[in-house]
């Protein structure tokens, strides 16, 4: 306890010092995160609001199916916070020069442990827990929740909840990395990356959300009766299903069962911890020490990919200076294991979509469902993309680092600079996405006037999202930081995604009515006016964010080094 | 060759340079000296264009560096106090990604860098990654990198940190010869005897201000004299 008192001390310090900043620079940065945060909360506050209402006055699916719903939403953000911190807890616990420094003074290792993976859960799942708790009370709207009940499923269900998929991480991490010096990095993540895809995708398969969304649908639509989805299987013995377990129980006021929920919860946080404690009492030094000798005998052998035509030797038929800086961004790139790591992680991500995709099948809807699913997808498909250009392109300033020293001071104007990070950039992130909507829509059996839509929008959503991410990543710069993920996962970087997200939104929120009037458009009607219009639109959005983007990014790049 | 008018630095009222005002001329070997937070690095920095002036102006070869800062650092070889490099490259590629920024000709800049590793002694490590380098080894680099385009003045931040005793000797005979051959030094330090051993004339800076300045003479020959010059300018 005196653990979490001391790092709660340290960040509530620190958050008043962030807070009361009248700084320029701070300023903008807390109001601007103030804004956007806000904006997103609310979002997520009425679209849980709205969804569940829908589900249950509309399509009447019932409460059992409505939580197993939850209960999956749930898995995804168990997972996703889960993954968080287990992306983040490598440079929070094993590369950290804080954690080099306290090795160095007579602290148990324990201590350090418990302290740092305290640290990572508050760095990795804040944001994503504050949408939860946003959620949580756009859920507990449409019951009427009183407000001992949000207080109780914060803190006996929710927070467990969070901390559970936080520590577990940690746990997992530590684990690998004892393992990863018995029998090498590669070899591991070859069993334990197939191994947590399988998990997922068995659960995918076993809990059926697909079926569950078709079902929801066909009531809404009155094609089945209304009591047709309460025969779905559900899977209560996950975390995820316990809270929604313990929310059914509460809004239907069985208090035995919800107390069974959040006492298996806590029961579950105690052992977690309790095996965390553990683990870092007896193997975290040898972890630390595993890790630091992991990452010199990296060093060592390189196991660099060579490209002779990448070589820096090699003249290529542009300028030098482009080349150069094209070169080094390359090299740098694929000789970082965390950065091509990612990028297969994001490809199989999207693979993984596109494959998902195949299940849907609404051929009977209404033009306005049809419109809603496909909006739908392109929204998803927006996320995965700017999960993408948050993960490589916000931190692509960031990653100039200390070495910036030379670039600055060589003869190469900085807006240059600035445009060759940005075409880089918006070319490596518009093919992903392009291929997304050409390959997805079609699947959907959409009309080829959507496809040409969804590619245009696609089009507009990477130049604003690529603008706003390099530009923010400019303004939020922090050149001493090496870690690409820490960058990515920082205060700025949150502020910047949550940006991103209502630009996804603005963007499908324009694409509304063109895609609902092809959708209901007779056979062999002109639809070129839609297109025009639709297309105009998005891209005139795009450019826009474009154009304030890229403007605070190249005044953030001359800034003072 | 350098000439610096009046320039200025702030930050939140605090004036880290205050108004200093100086010029060098071509073939010069300048030692810029001050003791610790002087505001010797805040002005190489503008120098470089990597800060920018509250007010005043920087000129290398008589080009305003904040009005053409690529014209500017075309003339520039600089080493800064903490040379940094490309963990993920290695000595070999960071000095040919710079020979590509400051476009040379291709033979030519093989050519230099070839002179450079045999010159500095690195052909035992300059295929390595420089995340495996020491801090002698980033300076030898860098020092190997601010040469490379054969630049008109070379501004250098400590440039003897972390050297070992022959690396040392190495440098200052590389120093040496090119001030002979025209190259223009500017260069901060705190080894007042590596100064006393270079330099044609010094300045001596404390809070921001240029305290004190003298140009070669036959007493800087006396064992400390110029260490207690420094000492009683400073106090």
């Amino acid at each position: 306890m005196a653990d979490v008192i001391t790092v709660l001390n340290a960040k509530a310090a620190m958050l008043l010092k962030g807070v009361t900043d009248r700084r320029l620079h701070a300023l903008g940065k807390n109001i601007s995160s103030l804004v956007i945060v806000g904006a997103v909360v609310l979002g997520t506050f009425y679209l849980i609001r709205v969804f569940s209402s829908y589900l249950l006055y509309q399509a009447h699916i019932g409460l059992e199916p409505l939580h197993h719903f939850v209960s999956l939403c749930l898995f995804a953000f168990f997972f996703t916070v889960h993954t968080a911190g287990l992306v983040v807890a490598y440079a929070t616990l094993y590369t950290a020069d804080e954690v080099s420094f306290l090795m160095g003074l007579p602290i148990a290792q324990g201590r350090v442990f418990r302290i740092r993976m305290i640290e990572n859960i508050l760095a990795s799942s804040a944001t994503l827990s504050l949408l939860g708790l946003a959620g949580l009370l756009g859920y507990g709207s449409v019951f009427r929740l009183g407000w001992l009940d949000y207080v109780l499923t914060m803190f006996i269900v929710f927070v467990p909840f969070v901390l559970i998929a936080g520590i577990l991480a940690v746990i997992v991490l530590t684990i690998l990395i004892l393992l990863a010096s018995r029998f090498g990095t590669g070899r591991l993540l070859l069993v334990v990356l197939p191994l947590y895809a399988a998990g997922t995708l068995w659960y995918m398969r076993a809990t059926d959300p697909m079926g569950l969304m078709r079902q929801a649908m066909d009531m809404a639509s009155g094609k089945t009766p209304a009591s047709g989805a309460s025969a779905l299987f559900s899977y209560w013995w996950l975390p995820n299903g316990w809270v929604a377990g313990f929310l059914q129980a509460l809004v239907s006021r069985e208090t035995a069962s919800a107390v069974g929920y959040a006492g298996l919860m806590l029961l579950l946080l105690a052992v977690v911890f309790a095996a965390a404690t553990a683990l870092g009492n007896r193997w975290y030094y040898r972890a630390w020490l595993a890790a630091t000798e992991l990452r010199m005998r990296r060093g060592r052998n390189r196991g660099w990919i060579r490209l002779r035509w990448m070589e820096f030797g090699r003249p290529w038929p542009i300028r030098p200076h482009v080349e150069a800086v094209l070169k080094r961004d390359f090299w740098l790139f694929f000789r970082d294991p965390v950065q091509r790591l990612h990028a297969v992680i994001m490809t199989i991500l999207m693979i993984a979509m596109i494959f998902s995709l195949r299940t849907l099948d609404f051929p009977l809807m209404k033009p306005t469902s049809r419109a809603l699913v496909f909006l739908a997808v392109f929204l998803f498909q927006g996320f995965l993309v700017s999960s993408l250009v948050l993960r490589f392109v916000f931190p692509a300033v960031s990653l100039e680092g200390r070495a910036f020293w030379a670039v600055r001071s060589a003869p190469i104007s900085l807006r240059r600079l600035y445009w060759l990070k940005f075409i880089l950039s918006f070319i490596a992130m518009l093919m992903p996405a392009e291929i997304l909507v050409f390959v997805s829509m079609p699947l959907l059996r959409g009309p080829f006037e959507v496809t040409v839509l969804a590619a245009i929008a696609m089009g507009a959503a990477v130049l604003a999202l690529v603008s706003l991410n390099l530009g923010a990543g400019a303004y939020f710069a922090t050149l001493s930081e090496q870690n690409p993920v820490k960058v990515a996962s920082s205060q700025g970087a949150s502020v910047t995604f949550l940006g991103s997200l209502i630009v996804l939104l603005v963007l499908a929120g324009l694409l509304a009515i063109p895609f609902t009037r092809i959708f209901g458009a007779p056979p062999g009607s002109s639809l070129s006016a839609l297109l025009w219009l639709g297309g105009g639109a998005t891209l005139c959005f795009g450019g826009g964010i474009a154009l304030l983007s890229n403007g605070l990014g190249m005044r953030s790049l001359q800034r003072d080094f | 060759m350098i000439a610096l008018e009046h320039v200025v630095k702030s930050y939140n009222g605090f004036a880290a340079v205050n108004d200093i005002s100086l010029t060098v001329a071509r073939g010069q070997f300048f030692g810029f000296l001050g003791p610790n937070g002087a505001g010797k690095t805040t002005t190489i920095k503008m120098m470089t264009g990597l800060l920018r002036p509250t007010s005043g102006v920087c000129r290398i070869n008589t080009i305003d560096v904040q009005a053409d800062p690529v014209g500017a650092k075309r003339c520039i070889g600089y080493v800064p106090d903490q040379p940094y490099l490309y963990d993920r490259l290695t000595g070999r590629e960071f000095l040919l990604f710079l020979g590509g920024l400051f476009r040379l000709d291709r033979a030519l800049l093989l050519a230099r860098m070839e002179e450079y590793v045999a010159l500095f002694e690195m052909a035992a490590f300059i295929d390595k990654p420089a995340e495996e380098y020491s801090q002698g080894m980033r300076q030898r680099v860098a020092l190997a990198g601010s040469l490379i385009h054969d630049p008109q003045v070379l501004i250098i931040d400590e440039p003897l940190l972390g050297l070992d005793p022959r690396s040392t000797w190495l440098v200052k005979a590389t120093l040496k010869k090119k001030t002979r051959e025209g190259l223009t030094v500017f260069m901060s330090t705190h080894l007042l005897r590596v100064v006393e051993e270079l330099c044609d004339r010094i300045v001596i800076v404390k809070d921001g201000r240029i305290i004190y300045e003298e140009a070669q003479n036959d007493s800087w020959s006396d064992f400390g004299r110029l260490e207690k010059t420094f000492l009683e300018v400073t106090r």
